[in-house]
């Protein structure tokens, strides 16, 4: 039989001290859950955006500027606070043909960007469904040079995703534009968009 | 038949000596220098013109990030030559410089983002949010490294609480000081105000998490006292973000951005003054009515 000698010259703690530190390590946990709660609500929280002329009434992160009516577009939220590229969600409502399809849509916004965007290049498409509705899902990236010559800066890979849904004779372009690096990390947003616009 | 001397003269008191450093003294000393400095760049480079206001040197920028580890240096020598030092005081700013960059840093920076939601939000939801997020975990992990290292073997009086606190509050500021500096394009004198306001409430938080530590040990406490005094260091953490964007960023005017960095240096000084006076008077005041519950009661 082996025999262990151990020393200790720590107290002992009563039970006072002992239950003081089980809860300062309850309260932590709970802190770090309240914590992360307040986070993501805020992160999360959402103004609710409707155009009755266009049809379409969305939710848009909260604290985002919106753009609505501009060229091309019926709404366009962008992240103030993103750096360096200004998160963007965006919303546009084309009118097509009776033969148009969601494929055809995405071969005009292709031609229409390609000359735009520096390096624009398209990635992948995608078969989905938005609300029960066939609809397509197109990703791609180009790079965006700072316009401004006392920011001179390499450019920024933006990379980008659109999907297209057929409504009653008009297409409806819900697209998502991050920052390479940034783009997983914030495509939930983009998600949730897809999740409460409704066309109507 | 024998008569006791009648002393004409009352017997001189022998003065007993504080075989202790004296924590308070230097702790004003590492704040009032500290202020000081940064105070003293300030005025040189926005009023006097004497340092360039692009001064960007990254050097002096770490040398600033480092005073307030330079200045406790300085404190930690008198506790070298004090009669009984505090012992494991070094390993215990070392251990709060480590967990502020391996645990604090990735928390503020991949989980609880501050920057991304907290400043716009209004008063209340930015102490809340300061608060629940990076002020307790700062006071949570300062308290874990003083739980598990030197409490409750080197707490012999009220004030080592207040000593190791301190020291794990410098240990932790210097690390985000550091990272300041090196990981921002700060000129020298922005990089000196924020390591004030970095420094100056670690310490004052800090303060209440070695109080509270020790009085668990040496008081007779509640249940709950620990939590209080995390809670009540978090909520003091989160009311200082609160008040310090307040503070600083002051309304837009046709003269000015309406910035004013030495307001919040002046914030970051009053927390520090107000905490180690409300600290000092708790401490005394706990310390005299102990000394009166055992020591000898005097027969008249």
């Amino acid at each position: 039989m082996t025999g262990f000698i151990t020393s200790d010259d720590t107290p002992s703690l009563s039970f006072v001290q002992r239950w003081n530190t089980y809860l300062a390590l309850l309260m932590a946990a709970g802190i770090l859950l309240l914590g992360i709660t307040l986070r993501d609500s805020a992160l999360s929280a959402t103004q609710t955006f409707e155009d009755l002329e266009a049809g379409v009434r969305a939710q848009l992160p909260s604290g985002w500027l919106l753009e609505t009516g501009g060229e091309g577009f019926v709404v366009r939220a962008q992240d103030p606070d993103a750096l360096p590229f200004k998160t963007t969600l965006q919303i546009a409502v084309l009118p097509i043909g009776p033969d148009a399809t969601p494929n055809t849509v995405l071969d005009l916004l292709t031609m229409q960007r390609a000359p735009r965007f520096s390096t624009y290049k398209e990635i992948a498409r995608s078969d989905e469904t938005l609300r029960g509705d066939p609809a397509k899902r197109m990703t791609y990236a180009y790079t965006q040079d700072e316009r401004n010559p006392f920011q001179a800066s390499v450019p920024l890979v933006v990379e980008g995703v659109d999907v297209v849904v057929l409504r009653r004779g008009q297409a409806v372009i819900i697209t998502y534009r991050e920052e390479r690096t940034a783009f997983a990390a914030n495509l939930y947003r983009f998600e949730d968009l897809l999740q409460t616009v409704e066309i109507f | 038949m024998s008569f006791e001397p009648i002393l004409l003269a009352p017997e001189p008191e022998v003065e007993e000596i504080y075989p202790y450093r004296r924590v308070w003294r230097t702790a004003w000393f590492e704040v009032l220098a500290l202020f000081s400095v940064a105070l003293a760049l300030y005025v040189l480079t926005v009023f006097f013109g004497v340092l360039p206001r692009d001064l960007r040197d990254p050097l002096l920028r770490v040398g600033v990030a480092l005073l307030p580890l330079a200045l406790w240096l300085v404190s930690y020598g008198g506790e070298r030559r004090a009669l009984r030092p505090r012992p494991d005081l070094l390993r215990v700013l070392v251990l709060g410089a480590l967990v502020a960059n391996a645990v604090a840093v990735p928390l503020e920076e991949h989980v609880f983002l501050p920057e991304r939601w907290l400043p716009g939000a209004g008063f209340g939801g930015r102490l809340l949010g300061y608060a629940v997020t990076i002020g307790f975990t700062a006071e949570f992990l300062k308290y874990l490294v003083l739980r598990y290292t030197v409490w409750p073997r080197h707490i012999t009086q009220r004030l080592d609480g207040v000593a190791y606190s301190l020291a794990a509050s410098v240990g932790y500021a210097v690390v985000l000081n550091v990272r300041f500096a090196l990981f921002t394009d700060a000129t020298l004198v922005a990089t000196a105000l924020r390591v004030a306001s970095i420094t100056l409430p670690h310490l004052a938080v800090g303060v209440i998490i070695g109080f509270f530590l020790a009085e668990l040990w040496i008081g007779r406490t509640a249940i709950f006292w620990l939590p209080v005094g995390l809670g009540i260091a978090a909520f003091v953490s989160g009311a200082h973000y609160a008040f310090r964007a307040i503070a600083i960023t002051g309304s837009p005017s046709v003269a000015g951005t309406g910035s004013s960095p030495l307001l919040g240096l002046l914030l970051a000084f009053g927390l520090v003054a107000v905490l180690f006076a409300i600290f000092a008077f708790l401490i005394a005041n706990a310390d005299a009515r102990t000394q009166a519950l055992t020591s000898p009661r005097r027969a008249l």
